[in-house]
């Protein structure tokens, strides 16, 4: 009999922690919607120019969104496609932003992969949807040279119309594939 | 139904002579008929004759009920008719059954008797199938027709259940095809439901058969969005007198809401007759009380609450005196129907009015430091007066913004000092578009008063230092859009007052111009005030607005999508946007759509193939 009954006792144990984690998950994932929420309210009534994002679909955890290029720079009238993902411990990581659109930039690999400080290592809980839009959309015209992803595109920075040129083939390319 | 001879009306006696026959005419042909019946006797065809002669008295009171009785509600036609049965019809009977001399007077008697049975029965019904088919008429008539009725009553409590069936029948047909269309005010088809009401508890006190009738009405009514604009302004309206819906709201039994439960210790409990559908609540059919009965008619209360929250807004917001005994009354009546909790928006409304009076008489008065100091200076009286609402109670009111003459928007500033010595760190936020002024205007030949929204006041304003203006440049000084503008300055070239010059310009006039007559007859009547509440499509489409953003963004980056799957998207995603919104997104599919096939009209969206796109610009 004793056996059985310890073992019971620590199933019981088990499953009573197992529950326990879930409600916290649970309660987690909710505070996560409610913050996702509340920046995607805060990002349809700031409307910042040139930039947007969606859930896609009723995913709130991933989010389609576009960023035009800014005026006077070489990527000015383009558009360009974005996907971010947000981890279930958002907004304690940086969610995962990856360029749809090739984008021809020193900063941004050919995976679209893109190297920007706050979505790594600077990251922090006070950034949100919005500043991450807006801060692409800035990093499309002042790349950082110094830590380049694009090596090729970090050299031709200093040549505008040869940098140009390429920008615009493989923007074109990549929206004929789309 | 029995012979009352005391009251015999000249209609009666009149009418076997009716086509000129004189009475010695008429006893020649009763002798020649009643020989000739004795020959047939003598031949033995009277008995052969039955049938015919059965089928001919029935015709003859077919024809006499198609003739005299239809459309005749006022007069008491079964008392009429069954008069003429028995004075006009029956003597003849007795001829032909006096023709057999061999029967004796008590035999002839019982076939008389037997015969005008089965003559009474066959008339009963033939009367009251006109009546059913005419019931229609004779409920709009009512209280006119209350005769048609009672007879209708008597009759029917003769004939068997089936007519209560045929006639519920023929009034939903009747109903279908007469009243529940479009081309029916909606008040008509309240005032109609009433005289329903009305009539069929005289016709069935068990309210079996006035159940049975509501259904089509209900549906019909849900389709009316001004059915409860229509049902609660004729409770507010003070100008009708002899407003029945204003008598039954006050003569209250219960509140609504404990009406729906069987009360276990009622001593006069009965139970639901037998023929009674499954709607059926005794309560409500068998009392007595059409409001009631009309309210129950919505499925909620609350839309009505929400009419009645904005009709008495208008009604408080057009008052000068900050008189409210008459919305106190209301109120009290409103309470006992709706419950105390339902009313609380409209009484803090009153309140604020009541309020207003203490507030307005504190900042015109000698109490108010700011005045004293400045009475000194300047004997001028304050002629502003001020209503102050409290917004959240409030419904949503329409408020244009536009620049106030200086000497008002002066005396704007003062109130709103007073009031902040009232009520210290409180600002007023003025509607200005809201409120009366009243002006005279001194003009050369004539000298006119108005009472006109402060909107018209500032126009007219403007042309006391200046006769021409250009519609543009006034439009610049009082801040208001031109479109707007112009349709307000229209107000005064119906009076007589400005006139419209080619190129935009507006002339004062000082001396009256000829008007054409038809042009001035139509525009006398033109409603002075415009609705200051927004309606509730209007509300509903600022709720979308703030939506609108989450819609757009969503077609931009997500490409295009069916109703569903934006109506789906925004639930999962939107957040309520204020606090007016109770739940995230309640809006429903249809309303959705409206908004969307709005959008797509005014060439914000597209749609293609069912689905919505943003536009590309």
């Amino acid at each position: 009999m004793e056996p059985t009954s310890t073992n019971s006792a620590s199933t019981n144990n088990d499953s009573l922690r197992k529950s326990q984690s879930n409600s916290r998950v649970i309660k987690d994932s909710n505070s996560v919607l409610n913050r996702l929420k509340s920046e995607l309210k805060q990002l349809m009534f700031s409307q910042p120019p040139g930039v947007s994002a969606f859930p896609d679909t009723d995913n709130l955890f991933n989010w389609v969104g576009s960023i035009v290029g800014p005026e006077g720079t070489i990527y000015e009238g383009l558009t360009y496609k974005i996907t971010m993902k947000f981890p279930s411990d958002y907004p304690f990581s940086a969610p995962c932003v990856l360029f749809q659109t090739h984008c021809y930039h020193p900063n941004v690999d050919e995976y679209g992969n893109i190297c920007l400080d706050i979505l790594k290592d600077k990251w922090s809980a006070i950034y949100n949807v919005t500043s991450i839009l807006v801060s692409l959309q800035s990093l499309l015209g002042e790349p950082n040279i110094d830590s380049p992803l694009n090596t090729e595109a970090a050299e031709l920075w200093a040549k505008p119309e040869v940098y140009k040129k390429q920008v615009m083939k493989w923007f074109r390319e990549s929206n004929n594939k789309m | 139904m029995e012979l009352d001879d005391t009251d015999l009306e000249e209609f009666d006696v009149e009418l076997p002579l009716e086509d000129g026959t004189k009475l010695e005419d008429l006893n020649d042909e009763i002798e020649a008929f009643s020989k000739l019946c004795k020959q047939m006797h003598s031949l033995d065809l009277i008995k052969r004759t039955n049938d015919a002669l059965e089928e001919f008295l029935c015709d003859e009171i077919e024809l006499r009920v198609q003739n005299t009785c239809k459309g005749t509600f006022d007069k008491p036609m079964l008392r009429h008719s069954t008069k003429w049965l028995y004075s006009t019809l029956y003597p003849w009977l007795q001829i032909i059954f006096s023709s057999n001399s061999q029967l004796s007077h008590e035999s002839i008697e019982n076939r008389l008797v037997a015969w005008s049975k089965r003559l009474n029965y066959h008339f009963c019904m033939i009367f009251c199938d006109s009546r059913i088919s005419e019931l229609f008429d004779v409920i709009v008539d009512f209280p006119d027709s209350k005769i048609a009725i009672d007879d209708l009553i008597v009759c029917m409590r003769r004939l068997d259940k089936d007519y209560r069936y045929r006639l519920v029948e023929s009034l939903h047909a009747a109903f279908r095809k007469r009243l529940l269309i479009p081309g029916a005010g909606t008040m008509d088809i309240i005032n109609t439901y009433i005289s329903t009401i009305k009539c069929l508890r005289l016709l069935d006190s068990s309210g079996v058969l006035l159940e049975k009738i509501t259904g089509p009405f209900r549906n019909y009514l849900r389709t009316r969005e001004d059915a409860a604009r229509c049902l609660v302004s004729s409770w507010m309206d003070e100008k009708n007198n002899n407003n029945e819906l204003i008598e039954e709201l006050g003569r209250t039994e219960e509140p609504i809401d404990n009406q729906q439960d069987v009360r276990f210790n009622d001593d006069n409990w009965l139970p639901d007759p037998m023929d009674a559908g499954p709607d059926y609540k005794s309560s409500i059919y068998r009392s007595a009380d059409i409001t009631n009965l009309l309210v129950s008619l919505f499925d909620t209360t609350d839309l009505i609450i929400k009419e009645i929250q904005n009709q008495m807004a208008s009604y408080l917001l057009t008052k000068t005196d900050y008189d409210t005994e008459k919305e106190l009354t209301k109120l009290e009546l409103f309470k006992l129907r709706f419950g105390e909790s339902k009313m609380s928006t409209t009484e803090v409304m009153i309140k604020d009015i009541s309020d207003s009076k203490r507030i307005d008489s504190f900042i015109l008065g000698n109490d108010n430091p700011l005045r004293r100091n400045m009475s000194g200076s300047s004997s001028e009286v304050m002629m502003l007066h001020g209503t102050v609402i409290s917004r959240l109670f409030w419904p949503t009111l329409k408020g244009e913004d536009f620049d106030v003459p200086e000497q008002i928007s002066n005396e704007m500033v003062k109130y709103d000092e007073g009031f902040q010595i009232f009520k210290p760190r409180r600002k007023l936020q003025w509607l200005k578009s809201l409120g009366k002024v009243q002006i005279e205007l001194e003009l050369q030949d004539r000298t006119l008063e108005f009472e006109v929204a402060p909107i018209y006041a500032t126009i007219i304003h403007n042309f006391q230092q200046q006769d021409k203006w250009n519609l543009v440049d006034l439009a610049k000084k009082i801040k208001i859009d031109p479109i707007i503008l112009k349709g307000k300055m229209n107000f005064w070239s119906d009076r007589g007052i400005l006139k419209e010059l080619p190129n935009d310009e507006w002339l004062l006039l000082e001396t009256a111009e000829e008007v054409d007559p038809s042009k001035r007859a139509f525009a006398s009547n033109e409603e002075n005030c415009d609705n200051i509440i927004q309606s509730l499509a209007e509300q509903k489409a600022e709720e979308f607005k703030m939506y609108w953003a989450y819609i757009e963004n969503m077609l931009k980056n997500l490409g295009g999508m069916t109703l569903e799957k934006i109506h789906n998207i925004l639930c999962s995603v939107a957040e309520p946007t204020t606090s007016s919104s109770n739940s995230s997104f309640d809006n429903n599919l249809e309303d959705l759509k409206s908004f969307l096939n709005q959008m797509v009209v005014e060439d914000k969206l597209e749609f293609q193939g069912g689905l919505y796109k943003a536009k590309i610009n």
